[in-house]
């Protein structure tokens, strides 16, 4: 019952920050932020069609969320690489890009299938995205002129993504340890990382609400 | 029942240790960055302040050069066409009583003019000061300010200056004119006293008036002196009182050495 209502609360939450992205769109001029309203808007069109479309009828929708999870890694890295200026960094991100999606295919089809949570994969995915926000901090840490953190919209989204995705390394990192253990705690260990989701989303939201502070030139 | 409670419990442990951990780094990240942020601050500031004090230190180099030129002309030149003019009037023979004064009183006039010029001469320069000392000099510059007779200048010493090098005993010198000028603007005074005295671990520089305690407004360049003072290495305050007169108090600390 407490997942069902977790999982539903979840659902609202996403579809009202999109909503409210969308209205956002035109205040937010940088690229990279952008990108950010397109993630929320992907990843509300994903949710709703796993949720409605596919599980409301009995179907297997553990396939689209495999096959969201590359273009999700695509869309969050691509935010980071319009953020970071070093050259070394976006090298990275763009060979991550193409890496990425090809190990994370082979690990589908190498261990548990395209119908089966691909937690591994999901691992990989947020040990990157992990280490960009990390290489982000480092930056805000070496860049301290650049001013107060609450009106960074980065600092939201990294620290949304450092939440969300570090107790996700935890948990799908012990998902199958669990699954032969006691299912229950894995099933529980899920609704956690769902309530993280709605974190993360808020997070969001406050990310493109959150007004940067102008420079003077 | 009790199972499923265990399940729960285990769950809450492990998910709140895991956020937990995340929690105290992120903490840590926000810490530094702030300590980071604090002393990028504080250099900032220092850096500002270098500067100012180079500005400043550029700018009294720029004032004393150009006084030094100033009063190497009103020596050389007006002074030397003063006692040319002199040597002049004292070649003139008449047989007028009356024509004799007056020339004795223009000789006499041109005497003082002289005087006047050669104090100006050597208070605005930076190398007499060094020949001189500094309150060798403070003690010639009331001097020429009570020779106005309207106002009486005095020093007076009664505990060890600082030790100060010749730049900061110029600039210190420098306070001191402006203030006294201050005050023979301003204070409507009649008596100006320079006084040099021990006060805990500072010596101080004291420039007392008995005026209207209106030397110090808006303008006076006290911000200026503040900066001077600053530099080299003193600090500048000011008392004053209306009706009960102004000190401008310089203060250092005491070099034991």
């Amino acid at each position: 019952m407490t997942q069902k209502v977790i999982a539903y609360s979840y659902l609202i939450h996403l579809v009202v920050v999109a909503i409210i992205a969308l209205f956002r769109y035109p205040q937010v001029t940088k690229g990279y932020l952008r990108i950010l309203i397109y993630t929320l808007l992907y990843t509300t069109v994903i949710e709703l069609t796993a949720k409605f479309g596919l599980a409301r009828h009995h179907m297997n929708n553990t396939w689209l969320l495999n096959i969201s999870a590359p273009v999700s890694y695509f869309l969050l890295s691509t935010l980071y690489y319009g953020y970071f200026t070093s050259a070394a960094i976006r090298r990275m991100i763009r060979f991550s890009q193409i890496v990425f999606p090809m190990l994370f295919f082979m690990l589908v089809f190498a261990l548990k299938g395209i119908f089966q949570l691909n937690n591994y994969g999901i691992l990989l995915m947020a040990m990157l995205l992990l280490s960009w926000v990390c290489l982000y901090f480092r930056r805000k840490l070496d860049h301290p002129e650049d001013g107060s953190l609450k009106h960074d919209p980065m600092f939201w989204i990294s620290t949304a993504i450092f939440f969300f995705y570090g107790a996700s390394i935890f948990v799908f990192g012990t998902l199958d340890y669990f699954v032969k253990v006691n299912k229950n705690i894995a099933y529980n260990l899920l609704g956690i990382i769902q309530a993280l989701n709605i974190l993360m989303n808020s997070l969001y939201l406050v990310a493109l609400l959150c007004k940067p502070k102008q420079t003077k030139s | 029942m009790q199972t499923e409670a265990n399940e729960v419990l285990i769950t809450v442990i492990i998910g709140t240790t895991v956020l937990l951990v995340l929690i105290a780094f992120l903490i840590y990240f926000l810490f530094t960055y702030q300590k980071r942020q604090l002393l990028h601050r504080e250099e900032k500031i220092k850096i500002r302040q270098q500067f100012e004090q180079e500005l400043l230190r550029t700018t009294l180099e720029v004032q004393q050069q150009t006084l030094n030129e100033i009063s190497g002309e009103m020596h050389d030149n007006v002074g030397q066409t003063l006692s040319v003019a002199r040597l002049y009037l004292s070649a003139i023979q008449t047989a007028e009583q009356q024509e004799q004064e007056k020339i004795a009183e223009i000789n006499n006039l041109l005497g003082l003019a002289l005087q006047e010029l050669r104090s100006l001469s050597h208070v605005t320069n930076s190398g007499w000061l060094q020949r001189t000392g500094l309150i060798d000099a403070l003690r010639i510059e009331t001097e020429r300010i009570s020779r106005s007779k309207k106002i009486k200048a005095i020093v007076e010493i009664t505990d060890d200056p600082p030790l100060l090098n010749a730049d900061q005993e110029l600039i210190l010198f420098r306070i001191c004119q402006e203030a006294l000028t201050n005050a023979l603007k301003h204070a409507a005074a009649d008596s100006i006293k320079i006084g040099v005295h021990r006060a805990g671990p500072k010596t101080q520089f004291v420039i007392a008036d008995n005026g209207n305690g209106k030397t110090i407004t808006a303008g006076n360049g006290v911000t200026n002196m503040q900066r001077r003072a600053a530099i080299i290495g003193g600090a500048l305050s000011i008392d004053s009182e209306a009706g009960k007169g102004t000190r401008v108090i310089i203060s250092f600390p005491v070099n034991e050495n």
